[in-house]
C-alpha cells in the first residue's frame, strides 16, 4: 500500500501527497528545528524539502530502502544546503547559550521540545555536526566533506556539543 | 566514554522515534498550502493533455478560416472577370460567336473562308475581315507584343492553314465544344478592335488567377451527385469532468474527485452528401469509460465507544453515501492494539476509492461543412452525440489509512446502478480534413469538442458532466 501510495504522489493525486504531508510532517518539522533555531528559518526549510520530496520522489528507489529514509536525507541535505546560503562558519567555536533554564527532574522526564530546544541553543557549528553525527548518522568524514571542514574540527565541534549538552543535563538533573 | 556513549544513545533513540504531534512541533496549516502551490498536481498534468486536442482544433480553425478567405477573394476576381469578358463579348460587324468561348481552332480557306469553331462556356469575340489570310499581324493592332501576352489571340498556321488560338492552358482544353454550323462566309477578316486592346492586357494581368482556376472557370459548373460513404472509424477521447457546487455529503471533504480515465473508441460511419457543400453524417460508436471516484473519511476514533475484541478494540462505522456510482454503503471497522495509545475522538483520516467501468454506445448525428466540396479538404462540423449505457459496473475498491492505530479497515459498496443515467445527451462540434484518393476511398481526421448537456449524476447542489475531446480518424468509401 506504501508503495501505491507513493506512486499516487508522483502522480500528483493531491490526496496522497496531503497524507505522506500529515504522515511526516511532525518528525520532520522538528528536524528542521533541531537544524535551525529561528522558528522561522525551521518553517522554509520544512517547505522547500517538502517541494523537493513532492518534486523528486519518481527518483526515489524501493529497492534502496524506505521512503522515510529517503525523505529524510532530503530534509537533511535542504537543512544544509540552507545553512551553507547563510554563509555560516562552521568552524567557529562558540560558547553555550545559557539563557534557556530548564525545570530540575530526571532524564526520562525531559521531553522533545526540552530536547529539541537544547540542541536548538548550541552554537551553529556545534548544532550542525551534532545532528550529523549523533542522530544522522554520518562519520566525521562524510561531516567533514559536507560542511567544508576538516574531519579534526568536527571532531572537536562534536566534543564541545556534548559537553555542552551534559552539562545543561546535569544541570537539568540536579 | 561511557558516558559520552549513552549521551548519543539517549539523543539518538528520542530524535529517531515517532514523535507525538503537540502544538510547538505541528507546523501552520498555510504552509501545506504553500507547499500545495508549488508541487505539479494530477489535475494540472491533465489539463495539458486536454490542451492539447484544443489547440489543434484552434489551429485547424485557423487554417480553414485562411482557406475560406482565400478562396473568397478568388471567387471575387473570377466574377470581376467574367464581368470583363462579357463585355468582351459584344456584337459587332462581322462574325459573332455563341457567347461562349472562342477556344481552340478556326479553319480558314483564303478563297472561300469557313470557320467552325469549337467554343468553351466563356464568351470571347471575334469578327473577320474582309481579306482572308491571318498570316500576319492582324491590322491595326500591335500583333508582336500582343501575340506574346494575349494567350487568346489567334495565329495562323500556314501549313494547316488553319487559325488557332496561342497555346494556353486555359484556352486550349476545353472540355465543352459547341459546333457552330459548319461554313460561314465571312464578309470581314477577323480583327480585334482597338477598343478591345485594352481588355486583353488586362486579361492577360489575370492569367495567373485563369490558370488557377482552370477547372471551375472552363467546366460548367454542376450541382454534385449524391454520395453515400461508408466506413470505419476510431479514435482517442479525452474525458474531462465538470464538477459544479459542492458534493453535499455527511462527512467533511467526503468526495475528494472523480477523475475518468481516457479511452479509445471504434465505430462505424456513413456519410451522404447533401448538396455541394455539405454533408450529414451519422454512425454508431463503442467506447468504455473507466472513472474512478475518491473518497476522504476524517472519523473521530472513539475509545469511549469502542468494543474489547480479544486483545484488540474496535471502532465501528456504518454510512450509506449517495455519490454519483448510485448509493455507497461504508462499512468500516478500525482496529488498535489495547496497548496503543489514542485519545478519545481523534481523528482518523481513511480514504477510500472506487473504480466503474462503463460501457457505452454514441450514436452521433452531425453535419459536415467543407468549403471547397463536399467530401474533400477542410470541413468544420456540429451535431448531436448521444451515449447509450448498457453497462455500469464496479470494478476496483480500496482502502487506506495511514494512522498508526487503525489496524484493520473494510469498506462495503452497495452499490445501486439504476441512480445512473442511461442516455447522457452532448452536444459535439470539431474540425477536420478529409481526402478522396482514387476509386472512392477516402480517409478523414477530426478533432472534436463533445459538451455534456445532462448530469451524470446530481444532487441539489451538486452537478456532475463529463465532457470530451475526441480526435478521430476514419476511412470511407464512396459511392454513388
Amino acid at each position: 500500500m506504501e508503495s501505491e501510495k507513493i506512486k499516487l504522489c508522483v502522480e500528483g493525486n493531491r490526496m496522497a501527497q496531503k497524507e505522506l504531508y500529515e504522515a511526516y510532517k511532525v518528525n520532520l518539522y522538528v528536524l528542521c528545528q533541531r537544524y535551525f533555531n529561528d522558528l522561522e528559518d525551521a518553517k522554509d526549510a520544512l517547505q522547500e524539502a517538502f517541494v523537493k520530496v513532492f518534486r523528486d520522489l519518481h527518483q526515489y528507489d524501493e529497492q534502496k530502502g524506505h521512503v522515510s529514509s529517503w525523505i529524510k536525507k532530503v530534509f537533511i541535505n535542504t537543512c544544509l544546503e540552507k545553512l551553507r546560503k547563510k554563509k555560516i562558519d562552521f568552524q567557529q567555536l562558540s560558547e553555550y547559550d545559557h539563557i534557556h533554564h530548564y525545570e530540575p527532574g530526571v532524564l526520562s522526564d525531559l521531553n522533545m521540545k526540552d530536547l529539541t530546544k537544547m540542541v536548538q541553543l548550541l552554537p551553529v557549528g556545534y548544532r550542525t555536526v551534532f545532528n550529523l553525527y549523533v542522530i544522522e548518522g554520518f562519520n566525521h568524514q562524510e561531516i567533514a566533506a559536507q560542511l567544508n571542514i576538516s574531519e579534526s574540527t568536527s571532531k572537536t565541534q562534536l566534543m564541545k556539543a556534548k559537553n555542552m549538552l551534559r552539562n545543561k543535563l546535569e544541570e537539568v538533573l540536579k | 566514554m561511557e558516558d559520552n556513549h549513552n549521551l548519543e544513545k539517549f539523543f539518538r533513540q528520542k530524535f529517531n522515534q515517532k514523535i507525538e504531534p503537540e502544538d510547538w512541533n505541528i507546523p501552520d496549516n498555510d504552509i501545506w498550502d504553500k507547499i500545495a502551490l508549488e508541487i505539479p498536481s494530477e489535475k494540472r498534468k491533465k489539463n495539458k493533455i486536454v490542451f492539447l486536442p484544443i489547440l489543434l482544433c484552434i489551429g485547424l480553425l485557423g487554417l480553414s478560416l485562411i482557406f475560406l478567405r482565400d478562396n473568397h477573394q478568388k471567387d471575387q476576381k473570377i466574377a470581376q472577370l467574367e464581368k470583363t469578358l462579357k463585355e468582351c463579348s459584344q456584337p459587332s460587324n462581322g462574325i459573332q460567336s455563341n457567347p461562349s468561348h472562342v477556344s481552340s481552332m478556326i479553319s480558314v480557306t483564303p478563297s472561300d473562308v469557313n470557320i467552325s469553331m469549337t467554343l468553351p462556356t466563356k464568351a470571347y469575340n471575334i469578327t473577320s475581315p474582309k481579306t482572308s489570310g491571318f498570316n500576319k499581324n492582324l491590322p491595326g493592332t500591335s500583333r508582336e507584343t500582343d501575340a506574346n501576352l494575349d494567350p487568346t489571340f489567334p495565329t495562323y498556321d500556314q501549313e494547316q492553314n488553319k487559325v488557332a488560338l496561342l497555346k494556353n492552358d486555359a484556352y486550349t482544353e476545353p472540355k465543352e465544344l459547341i459546333h457552330l454550323p459548319p461554313l460561314i462566309k465571312l464578309t470581314t477578316p477577323p480583327s480585334i478592335q482597338h477598343n478591345r486592346l485594352d481588355v486583353i492586357h488586362s486579361l492577360n494581368h489575370k492569367k495567373s488567377l485563369l490558370i488557377d482556376r482552370e477547372p471551375t472557370f472552363i467546366q460548367p459548373k454542376k450541382e454534385p451527385k449524391a454520395n453515400w460513404w461508408l466506413g470505419a472509424n476510431t479514435g482517442f477521447i479525452f474525458w474531462k469532468d465538470r464538477e459544479i457546487g459542492t458534493f453535499d455529503n455527511p462527512l467533511s471533504e467526503l468526495l475528494v474527485s472523480e477523475e475518468t480515465a481516457h479511452s479509445w473508441l471504434y465505430g462505424i460511419q456513413v456519410n451522404k452528401n447533401v448538396g455541394r457543400h455539405w454533408m450529414v453524417n451519422a454512425g454508431i460508436q463503442y467506447y468504455t469509460r473507466n472513472q474512478k471516484s475518491i473518497y476522504a473519511i476524517n472519523l473521530p476514533y472513539s475509545t469511549t465507544q469502542e468494543i474489547a475484541v480479544g486483545s484488540d478494540y474496535e471502532n465501528r462505522f456504518e454510512h450509506s453515501l449517495p455519490t454519483g456510482l448510485g448509493n455507497i454503503s461504508t462499512s468500516l471497522v478500525l482496529a488498535r492494539s489495547n496497548d496503543s495509545p489514542v485519545s478519545d475522538n481523534e481523528n482518523v483520516l481513511l480514504d477510500f476509492s472506487i473504480k466503474n467501468e462503463l460501457r457505452a454506445f454514441a450514436v452521433p448525428l452531425t453535419f459536415s461543412y467543407f468549403p471547397k466540396e463536399a467530401g474533400n479538404g477542410f470541413f468544420i462540423q456540429g451535431g448531436l452525440n448521444n451515449e447509450f449505457v448498457f453497462q455500469n459496473k464496479i470494478i476496483e475498491t480500496a482502502s487506506a489509512s495511514h494512522h498508526i492505530y487503525v489496524k484493520d479497515k473494510s469498506v462495503k459498496v452497495d452499490y445501486n446502478a439504476s441512480q445512473i443515467n442511461k442516455i447522457n445527451i452532448g452536444a459535439i462540434a470539431g474540425l477536420g480534413y478529409q481526402k478522396t484518393f482514387s476509386k472512392g476511398i477516402g480517409i478523414a481526421i477530426s478533432a472534436n469538442y463533445g459538451l455534456a448537456l445532462n448530469n451524470t449524476f446530481s444532487t441539489a447542489n451538486y452537478q456532475h458532466k463529463i465532457d470530451q475531446i475526441n480526435m478521430q480518424f476514419s476511412v470511407m468509401k464512396s459511392w454513388r
